[in-house]
This record gives C-alpha cells, sequence and structure tokens, in this order.
C-alpha cells in the first residue's frame, strides 16, 4: 500500500486520534514531498553563525550564536530555530579526539529534532501523561573536519526514499567554527572552507514564468547584489541586464541583450570573437567603386562594424591607342579611398622611349584589386 | 568562382565608359541589374578624358628613381620627361544614363579593353539585331571606331560631321565638364548632328555616339 493515505471520514463515524494523527501525516507528506521534488535542500533562510568576540588570559575567543531560520534538509524535512541558539562547546570538545590544530575547522550541523510533550490539557481527561505535542526542534551538531564533504555531495532524494519516516541523521550544514584548545572555547566561525560553503534552498524548474513582465535573480534578498533581470518594456522590446543593483533600484547596465540582438558590455571580451572575413577581387577599371563582397552591405561598412582593406595593382598592358614605338609606363596613380567611396582611380602616363621628346599621353587605365572586408 | 566581364555603357549609345570582372552575379530583374550598376559606380560614373602633354626638361630628375626597379639611364631618360602642370578634366555622369551588361564570349583582344575601354561598344551578339545597352541579355564587345570628320562651334551651335552616316533613329549626346547633358537626332543627310548648347570656346565634353570612341573633345570656334 503507498503511504500516500488520505484520510476520509463518513457520518457518525466515531473519529479516534489515528484518524486526527492521520490527517496531520497526510499534509506533512505533502509537504516533504514537496520539498524534495520541486526545491533544492539547503538554508532557506537564516541560520547564520555569529561571532561574540572574548578575551581571556590575554587570548581572544569567542561565543557562537545560531541566528534564527530555516532550512530544508534532503528529505523535504522543515527545519526551523526561531530565536537565537548559542552554541555549546562542550559539545565540541566532546567530539574532538587526538591531535588538533589550530587550522582545523569542524562544521556545524543542523538536523530536525521531535521533542515529544506530554501534560496537556484534553477535555474529558484527567490523565496527562500521554503525549499531546510534538515540538519541532532543531539539533545543533559538529562534526569532524571534512566530514561536510560527503554530505555537500550526496544527491538529491528520491520521492520514495524514507517516504513517511525521516531519520534523525538528515543534517544541513549552517558554517564552521574553529576551536582553541588552550581556553577550550571557539575561536572563530567560518563561512566557507577551501571554496566549499553553506548550501542554499534551491528550485527545481524547467520553466519559470513571471505574472507581469519582469522576471529577475538575485545573489541577495535585499542591499547591494548582484541581478540578472528580464524586463519588457513599454514599447514592446524586451532587455536582459546583468549587474549590480543597490535594493530597489534597477541594475547597472553591465551587460545587456536588446530583443533586437543588440549586445552592449562594460568590460572586455575575452577571448575576443574570431572575425569574419570576406574577400572580392577582379580587375576594375577607373572612375569605378570596388564592389563590396557578397554579404556585406553599406550600412555595415558605414558604421563601422566592417573594415576594409584593399590591394590595388594596375595592368599595364599597352591600349592599342598609343602609337608608340617604345611605351613605357608611369603610373601616376593607382587607390581608391577604402574609408570613402571606395572609387578606383589609376591613371597611367605613356612615354614613347624612342623618341623621348614627343608628348606624353595620360589614360585612365584598369587595376586588379583584392578587397577584404573583415569584422564580427 | 566563375568570372564574369561586366561593361558599364552610355544607355542611348552603347559606347563602353567602364568594365569590371568580377564573380558571376545572379541577375534576376532589372532591380537587381541596376543595384549591380549603383555598386559598381554609386550615383555617379566618374569619366577621366585622356591627357596628352609636351615633354620638356627639368633641372632636378626625379621622376622615377632608381628604386622602382630602371636602370639608370633609363631613369635618368624619364627625369628628362617631367611634363608642366596641366587641368585634368574629369566628367560625371548621372548613375541612371549608364547601363550595365555582361559580355558573353571570347573577346579578341580582352587586354585592350580592360584597360582602353572608351573604344569599344556593346553590340548584340547577332550582328542584325540591334544592341539594347541594359536589356539584361549578354552582349558582345566590338570596336569604336568611327572617325569624327569635323566639329564647329558657333555658339549656340555644335556641330559634328561623320564620314559615314548614321542611322536615323541614333540619339547623339554630349556632356559638358559642368554636367550639363545635349542630346540631338541626326539631320537629315545623317552624316550631321547639330547641337544647341550654351557652353563657351575652350569647354571640354565628351560626345556619346554608336561607334564613335569616346574622348575628351574641346569646343573650338
Amino acid at each position: 500500500m503507498s503511504p500516500v493515505l488520505r484520510p476520509t471520514f463518513s457520518d457518525g463515524q466515531v473519529i479516534g486520534a489515528s484518524d486526527l494523527n492521520a490527517h496531520v501525516d497526510y499534509d506533512r507528506l505533502a509537504l516533504g514531498l514537496h520539498e524534495r521534488t520541486e526545491h533544492l535542500w539547503g538554508v532557506a533562510s537564516g541560520l547564520s553563525l555569529r561571532e561574540i568576540p572574548h578575551t581571556m588570559e590575554g587570548e581572544t575567543y569567542c561565543d557562537v550564536e545560531l541566528s534564527p531560520g530555516r532550512a530544508v534538509d534532503r528529505l523535504g524535512r522543515a527545519i526551523v530555530a526561531i530565536e537565537p541558539r548559542l552554541l555549546d562547546p562542550r559539545e565540541l570538545e566532546s567530539r574532538i579526539t587526538g591531535a588538533q590544530t589550530e587550522t582545523d575547522v569542524y562544521p556545524v550541523f543542523v538536523q530536525a529534532l521531535d521533542i515529544e510533550h506530554t501534560g496537556q490539557t484534553r477535555p474529558g481527561k484527567c490523565a496527562v501523561g500521554q503525549v499531546s505535542r510534538i515540538e519541532e526542534g532543531l539539533l545543533i551538531s559538529f562534526g569532524a573536519p571534512g566530514s561536510e564533504i560527503p554530505l555537500l555531495e550526496q544527491r538529491p532524494a528520491t520521492v520514495n526514499e524514507e517516504l513517511g519516516a525521516p531519520p534523525a541523521g538528515d543534517k544541513v550544514l549552517v558554517g564552521w567554527v574553529t576551536w582553541n584548545k588552550k581556553l577550550g572555547r571557539f575561536r572563530t566561525v567560518e563561512t566557507s572552507v577551501k571554496g566549499r560553503g553553506v548550501r542554499y534552498v534551491g528550485v527545481v524548474a524547467s520553466e519559470v514564468v513571471a505574472g507581469g513582465g519582469a522576471l529577475g535573480l538575485r545573489t541577495r534578498p535585499s542591499g547591494a547584489r548582484y541581478a540578472l533581470t528580464l524586463t519588457e518594456n513599454s514599447t514592446g522590446g524586451c532587455e536582459l541586464r546583468f549587474g549590480k543593483q543597490d535594493g530597489p533600484l534597477p541594475p547597472s547596465p553591465t551587460f545587456t541583450i536588446d530583443d533586437k540582438g543588440n549586445v552592449t558590455y562594460a568590460g572586455t571580451l575575452s577571448p575576443l570573437p574570431a572575425a569574419n572575413v570576406l574577400a572580392e577581387s577582379g580587375v576594375i577599371f577607373h572612375g569605378l567603386r570596388l564592389p563590396l563582397p557578397a554579404g556585406v552591405d553599406e550600412d555595415q561598412v558605414s558604421s563601422g562594424k566592417v573594415r576594409l582593406h584593399a590591394v590595388l595593382a594596375p595592368l599595364l598592358q599597352v591600349p592599342a591607342s598609343i602609337k608608340a614605338s617604345a611605351p613605357i609606363p608611369v603610373v601616376q596613380q593607382c587607390s581608391a579611398d577604402v574609408d570613402g567611396d571606395r572609387r578606383v582611380r589609376c591613371i597611367v602616363r605613356w612615354y614613347d622611349l624612342a623618341h623621348p621628346t614627343q608628348d606624353f599621353v595620360e589614360l585612365p587605365s584598369a587595376c586588379s584589386y583584392l578587397l577584404v572586408a573583415s569584422g564580427t | 568562382m566563375p568570372t564574369t566581364l561586366y561593361a558599364l555603357s552610355f544607355r542611348s549609345s552603347g559606347n563602353i565608359l567602364g568594365v569590371c570582372s568580377l564573380g558571376e552575379q545572379k541577375l534576376d530583374d532589372q532591380a537587381a541589374w541596376d543595384a549591380l550598376r549603383d555598386r559598381l559606380i554609386g550615383s555617379k560614373l566618374v569619366l577621366t578624358h585622356s591627357r596628352v602633354g609636351p615633354v620638356t626638361k627639368v633641372e632636378q630628375p626625379e621622376l622615377p628613381s632608381p628604386k622602382v626597379g630602371h636602370s639608370a639611364p633609363l631613369a635618368q631618360k624619364l627625369s628628362k620627361l617631367e611634363p608642366p602642370a596641366e587641368e585634368v578634366a574629369e566628367f560625371e555622369l548621372p548613375a541612371e544614363e549608364v547601363t550595365v551588361d555582361a559580355i558573353a564570349g571570347s573577346i579578341h583582344d580582352v587586354d585592350d579593353v580592360l584597360v582602353n575601354p572608351y573604344t569599344y561598344q556593346v553590340a548584340s551578339p547577332v550582328a542584325t539585331r540591334p544592341a539594347f545597352p541594359g536589356d539584361g541579355q549578354p552582349k558582345v564587345v566590338t570596336p569604336a571606331n568611327a572617325i569624327v570628320k569635323s566639329e564647329t562651334f558657333q555658339r549656340p551651335r555644335l556641330t559634328i560631321t561623320l564620314q559615314k552616316p548614321l542611322s536615323a533613329q541614333t540619339m547623339a549626346v554630349v556632356l559638358f565638364e559642368s554636367g550639363a547633358l545635349v542630346r540631338s537626332s541626326p539631320e537629315a543627310d545623317l552624316l550631321t548632328v547639330m547641337f544647341l548648347c550654351t557652353a563657351e570656346v575652350g569647354e571640354k565634353y565628351l560626345l556619346f555616339l554608336p561607334g564613335v570612341p569616346v574622348q575628351a573633345r574641346v569646343l573650338k570656334a
């Protein structure tokens, strides 16, 4: 039989304690299943360790306080602290065995703890020895250095794993402490060790939909933080933006993409994107413009998105109209302004070396060209 | 990628004004041909006329220097050929007066067409058919070697006389340095074309006539 049992009642039924408890169990089970399947376990709010510094015999030590908060363990069970709790140094001291160095950091865990309470008054019953309330309490424990690693690396619980009977052993890491052996007190609080940190709750979702045209991811709930936002504007467009955010102000536009695909960024691209290169070559006569390679338009050139590079070489074929027995060309001009209208100017002056006193003839001519367009 | 020779010519006469050899273009309609023309000339075609200058001696020969590969005696010879400064006439023809055609078949002297296109014109591959420059049909290149017998200018009349008669449907055009275009039809003798123009003596102009090479001319009284 499935452990997911929804209690149901009928007229005239005598309702016993098990029926009422089944109702409570059903809701708890539903909440646990939701947490373990649609969320990722970790600290949801608060539950941070705070140093309260002291000095004794010229040495500093601290008391450590766990702030109120809530966490969800791997099985979906809520762990709640509604008031600050001081950590007991004797608890840690009892766990320290063998050689201990000043660099040792001890993970601090919390876990759900059921505490049964008796003696609550119930109508029609004088005896109060039975359990009438279960406090969903919190147990703070310490681990050996490095014992948090397997806990952080464990897989999410499956739906049927220990369903309905969460063990007391499911822990959530809330930080680390170091130990002052001489004083038998805590020395410091650490929030991360060798790149490992406290794990916070997450969401399992293949799709997240905003209700009002704006969606945001933020590194902290408030104050100075970083944000990734997706925001529609009043003109029907949309912008994806990443940047630093202070309070309710919009994030700074460190990186943005608009709905037309335009990307702007304040930093530098690394590595730089490979440039696209297109080329066109041929032969062209004086007065014509170097044609842009296929795939490149004038707007790309004028906006600077594409850079042009041209190589021109004049054709020095003797025109049939040159009536000289020893014609020799002198190139007067062979150029094209690639930053302008790319019009080719190719002028060749022809001399007749056999008759050096005769007039020269200057003719427009053709040149071979290679036009390279590069851009991103 | 196959390459094609494209000729830019004067719309009403077929006189070639520029050539370009480039990768074969996909030109399906008139708009595509016009787009190619605009790619190649923009809003206008710049025509530079051939220039003839006298050779004179100069005191300090510098043109060209031996660094560009000439032997010392040749460089010395060339150094004496520095011409006097002379203004170069340039003509600008609006794009709408220019058409572009693909040149089909082999050309007898393609190198000469490339370096001296003003002495050629586009023609229909079928000799008996007239050519319509810019009609999207392939063309051939033929020499433009008709001789202008005389040019006389008595303001405002510019009279051009040819050796051989023109077709009665011919449209003759002159383009002045100022950019003014003047059109006219042959007279009854089909040998004479008369233009009425406001230009002055000494002004340079280009004559566009089928079969006549394009070259700069000067209005002479």
